[in-house]
């Protein structure tokens, strides 16, 4: 083939791909091995439905929601269903935006819970901005590695109460 | 002239003929003799009746203990085996009030006789005696006071055991405090106390309360690992539901650095096959780049090669290092990614202390941080955050 005795036959040209590929690799490479010390981390968000009842009795808890039944119990609610559930994998220094219902304020426009992973507190726990921003909420907090952290008063249909159990957990 | 047999032979002959063991000469001798012989009929009659008895005693479901001891006390007390046996015989006889002196007396000699073996006898006999000899309103008051005793006794020690959990919890107040140190002065309950609080240690490792070795257990992987498959079955209902549902949608969006992010997921599903393969692929298009640069478009040179190589087109060959690497991407990467970057499935499990730290919070309503009793589960609640209308939020 031609093409192949041209490439053969320049010095200067395998000089200059030898360059390329070496500074090819390099570039692929570089955030490779960077993101090789990044720690991704599996997060869920579940959208939780809290209806306002008297304080009297005990809370009808979504079966959904087994694991949180007894923590849930504390809050001034005689209902919680599970709405909507997202799970997703977001790597440190990453945002994700998980669209979440707001209610009134946002006027049927969409709203998104961002996460912005900042990997780990010196004591292990998990470091994550969590922000909605159609709301004016912005908060940074440390969660144990597999912990839940509850964001709640955003009001949905109904008048009803939301609340975002946000968990966090490093992928292994 | 009647034959005259000495007592021995005639029990022995009455009884071999009560037990069907005498041959038919032998029988048909005692029946005439009997015919003839009133007194020996008498004895015939009673053996019989004493057999009967006995049997019906060694036979005993219940009531017939009664007629074992009728019998035992219409015993002669001369009669009575000189054995270890014997003496064992009238013990009973003496427990049951239903011995009279002379079998008193008659134990009494046995018992000297062999101290040793009837030691325990002995001991017995020496209660039994001592408590025929109370007056019956004593015994009967000592009895009916039993159940109280017996009661508060049961109580004491149920108490005890309830206190010393809390003891190990550290969970007692100064009065309940107060009433376990009453209670270990007793020394069985004192017994309970360290035997509770044993168990405690021994369970946990360290000296801690029931509440926290559950906590640990229910954050061992064994436990997460059982939860996150019941998790799975649990999320595969809540998809199937959203996949139904059209009023809720989730949108994934990487909005810082996407092409680094996916190219992180890509290198995550190569592993550490990796490398080599991003300097082969690198190498192969780094080729074509520099011989569509070297060779002429018009000539057909370069084009065969670079149709050679890879089956990347003309405009990606032009593209920056960072296009490069979308480039790669979507011809290489989107099937790693298919097939490699699937999420865990199930829920993420409610560990037992999820207690968190807020470092900053930015709210424009009035905010409540507070945490669960159950898991600690950290709780930031905006009264405002969807409207104005806190009161009404309930909080």
């Amino acid at each position: 083939m031609s093409a192949v005795i041209h490439r053969a036959t320049s010095s200067s040209s395998l000089l200059r791909r030898l360059a390329l590929v070496a500074a090819v690799v390099v570039a692929a490479v570089a955030p490779a091995a960077q993101a090789q010390k990044a720690e991704q981390y599996v997060i869920e968000l579940r959208v939780i439905e809290g209806e306002r009842g008297d304080g009297g009795g005990k809370a009808i808890v979504d079966r959904r929601l087994a694991s949180f039944e007894k923590d849930l119990a504390n809050l001034p609610f005689r209902s919680f269903t599970l709405k909507d559930s997202h799970t997703s994998l977001v790597q440190e220094g990453e945002r994700v935006s998980l669209e979440v219902p707001t209610g009134n304020k946002t006027k049927g426009k969409p709203s998104f819970l961002v996460v912005a992973a900042h990997g780990r507190q010196k004591g292990g726990k998990l470091r994550f901005t969590l922000a909605i921003d159609a709301v004016k909420f912005d908060t940074l907090v440390a969660v144990p590695d597999g912990g839940t952290i509850i964001i709640g008063g955003p009001r949905g249909a109904g008048g009803k109460a939301l609340l975002f159990a946000f968990t966090a957990k490093a992928k292994k | 002239m009647a034959n005259v047999h000495p007592p021995e032979a005639t029990d022995a002959l009455l009884s071999a003929f009560l037990d069907g063991e005498l041959d038919a000469v032998a029988e048909q001798e005692l029946l005439c003799r009997l015919e003839q012989e009133p007194a020996l009929q008498d004895a015939l009659d009673e053996l019989a009746q004493a057999m009967a008895a006995t049997r019906r005693a060694l036979h005993n479901d219940g009531d017939d203990i009664d007629v074992l001891a009728a019998v035992l006390a219409g015993l002669p007390a001369d009669d009575v085996a000189d054995s270890v046996e014997g003496a064992e015989t009238l013990a009973w006889l003496v427990a049951d009030g239903a011995a009279d002196d002379a079998q008193h007396r008659r134990l009494d000699t046995l018992l000297n006789q062999y101290p040793d073996e009837t030691a325990e006898a002995v001991a017995f006999l020496d209660a039994t005696r001592a408590t025929l000899n109370t007056p019956a309103e004593v015994v009967a008051g000592a009895l009916s006071r039993l159940p109280d005793h017996v009661g508060a006794r049961v109580a004491r020690t149920e108490r005890a055991w309830s206190l010393s959990a809390g003891a190990a919890d550290g969970a007692l107040n100064a009065a309940e405090i107060e009433e376990l140190v009453g209670l270990c002065s007793d020394h069985d309950l004192a017994a309970t106390f360290e035997a509770t609080v044993a168990a405690r240690v021994d369970a946990a490792g360290v000296h801690r309360g029931v509440t926290e070795v559950l906590a640990a257990f229910a954050a061992s992987p064994e436990v997460e690992h059982l939860a996150a498959r019941a998790g799975a079955a649990a999320l595969q209902v809540i998809a199937a539901e959203a996949a139904q549902s059209s009023a809720v949608r989730t949108t994934t969006t990487t909005t810082t650095a996407p092409a680094i992010g996916v190219w992180a997921k890509i290198r995550g599903a190569f592993g550490q096959g990796f490398i080599p393969l991003v300097a082969a692929s690198a190498a192969a298009v780094a080729f074509v780049v520099v011989d569509r640069v070297q060779t002429d478009p018009g000539s057909g040179n370069g084009r065969d090669g670079a149709v050679a190589v890879a089956a990347i087109d003309a405009e990606k060959a032009k593209l920056s290092l960072a296009e490069f690497r979308d480039a790669f991407v979507e011809t290489v990467g989107l099937v790693a990614m298919a097939n490699n970057t699937v999420l865990p499935d199930g829920n993420l499990p409610v560990i037992a202390d999820n207690g968190a730290d807020v470092e900053t919070l930015d709210a424009a309503g009035t905010t409540m941080v507070f945490q669960t009793a159950e898991s600690n589960i950290t709780v930031i609640w905006v009264a405002g955050l969807d409207d104005d209308s806190a009161e009404e939020q309930g909080t």
